[in-house]
């Protein structure tokens, strides 16, 4: 009995003396751990963590760009939601249906827009509108995506809404004496009244900018000279500085502060409201798959809010170009002269109190027998395009 | 290892630049391999929806089992 245990005593550290002299296993040991650190680090590079969290059937989407340090202008951060991969699929699939059309701009096209249902109906549909009397475009686009449907509206008559005035008072800045000045007051352009926006980021420069609607200027915004100025009430106007980039088709146009004012990420709203980010193209569908409402301040009509009816818009109604990444929501009451240059928002779930993420521009309305909304370009567009975020 | 031990035919320094090549070449070696199967994990990973410690479990045995397949190749070719 004791024999045999001392001899299994002894064979065990004869074993341990093995490993040791061999040197081997420190050494494999030790390569173990570096590369498996290694591959930990590789892993977390590819962000894996982010699949790994979703549940069954589910995806990672980038819903938002938002400061993670909100005084820090070029601290950006994705925030991340977790949606069904069927919606995800239907949506995705919705926006190369309606890619294809305004690509294919058949006769007739207006213009289109991508409505994704809920998270529990896993659809999405594409409202197409079309002048009357094409009876083929159906059969011609209609079921070339499975699970995605088709709304083809027919548009009988496009009314130029713009020239209508409802006697709404645009209202003005109280005061000049901080020297940021908040988004959702009148500016004034050498033409007309429209609403100033948010501090506009241009990462590329690391510029600031005012910004409003390009169309308040008459023509075409000129960089050679046209500035932009803000009315004060029981005051004299005073100027927020020249033009530096107009943008026609998005509708935009990027003024440098001068010496004395700078624009500011917050906007004119009874409760103090900050814009903390903005939406990404899969985010406003996540807002429209909850139902959620978008928000927006303008110098004449103010504070309304309002459901969002199509993302990715394509609209063809005016000018002879069709412009891209728009958005619709609300109603023809949502918007009017001198609104224009507002940006729509909605609060930022994960942020503080009162702090917000714009969705897009706000820059015109339509309306027509069944349908009616205010339409601007999408924050997300603006970065793809220049690089600009809110 | 058995690579590192010096070798009498050739004068020490030219065994010590040996030896750091064949270490630096197998690090090398090593890196790539590993990265090869993270980026394989990580596509398997995304097609299928498998609980998150089976990703870090296979991640940690592959590069274990790599290593002991490794280091005994390795003794034997050197022994």
């Amino acid at each position: 009995m004791e024999n045999t245990h001392t001899e299994s005593l002894v064979s065990r550290l004869a074993t341990i003396r093995d490993r040791v002299e061999a040197g081997m296993d420190r050494r494999e040991f030790l390569r173990t751990l570096l590369t498996g650190g290694y591959a930990l680090g590789v892993a977390q590079f590819l962000g894996v963590d982010d699949f790994l969290a979703a549940g069954d059937g589910e995806v990672p989407i980038v819903t938002a760009l938002v400061r993670s340090d909100p005084d820090d202008p070029w601290s950006l951060e994705e925030r991340i939601r977790y949606v069904p991969a069927a919606w995800y699929a239907a949506v995705e699939k919705a926006f190369e249906l309606n890619e294809l059309l305004a690509r294919t701009a058949l006769t007739g096209y207006l213009g289109s827009a991508v409505v994704p249902g809920s998270y529990t109906s896993e659809t999405a549909s594409v409202s197409v509108g079309i002048s009357s009397g094409l009876g083929s475009f159906r059969e011609t686009f209609d079921g070339l995506f499975e699970g995605v449907s088709l709304d083809v509206e027919t548009i009988i008559d496009i009314e130029d809404i713009d020239d209508e005035h409802e006697g709404f008072e645009p209202r003005f800045v109280d005061s000049v004496s901080s020297a940021d000045i908040p988004s959702g007051v009148a500016c004034e352009t050498p033409r007309s009244i429209a609403t100033l926006g948010p501090v506009l980021y241009d990462p590329n420069t690391r510029e600031e900018f005012f910004v409003t609607a390009e169309h308040a200027f008459e023509d075409e915004a000129d960089s050679n000279g046209d500035r932009l100025s803000l009315p004060v009430e029981g005051s004299e106007t005073v100027e927020l500085g020249p033009v530096e980039r107009a943008h026609p088709i998005e509708d935009i146009v990027a003024v440098t502060p001068a010496d004395r004012y700078r624009p500011s990420n917050t906007i004119d709203t009874p409760t103090p409201t900050r814009i903390r980010g903005q939406f990404t193209r899969l985010g406003l569908a996540d807002l429209i798959a909850r139902d959620e409402e978008l928000e927006k301040v303008g110098a004449v009509t103010g504070h309304t809010t309002g459901a969002i009816q199509g993302i990715d818009a394509v609209t063809c109604f005016t000018d002879e170009f069709c412009r891209r990444g728009q958005i619709r929501w609300g109603g023809e009451m949502d918007l009017t002269d001198g609104d224009s240059g507002s940006v729509s928002y909605h609060a930022d779930p994960d942020g503080e109190e009162g702090d917000v993420l714009v969705a897009g521009f706000n820059n015109a309305r339509t309306w027509w027998p069944g349908q009616s909304y205010v339409w601007g370009v999408g924050a997300y567009e603006l970065t793809e395009t220049y690089g600009y975020y809110f | 290892m058995a690579s590192e031990t010096p070798d009498r035919s050739s004068t020490r320094s030219d065994g010590t630049t040996k030896a750091a090549a064949i270490t630096a070449v197998r690090l090398m070696i090593d890196l790539v391999v590993v990265t090869g199967w993270v980026v394989f994990l990580v596509l398997f990973f995304l097609q299928n929806t498998w609980p998150r410690w089976t990703f870090y479990l296979l991640l940690i045995a592959g590069v274990g089992l790599y290593v002991t397949v490794t280091a005994a190749w390795r003794s034997s070719d050197t022994a």
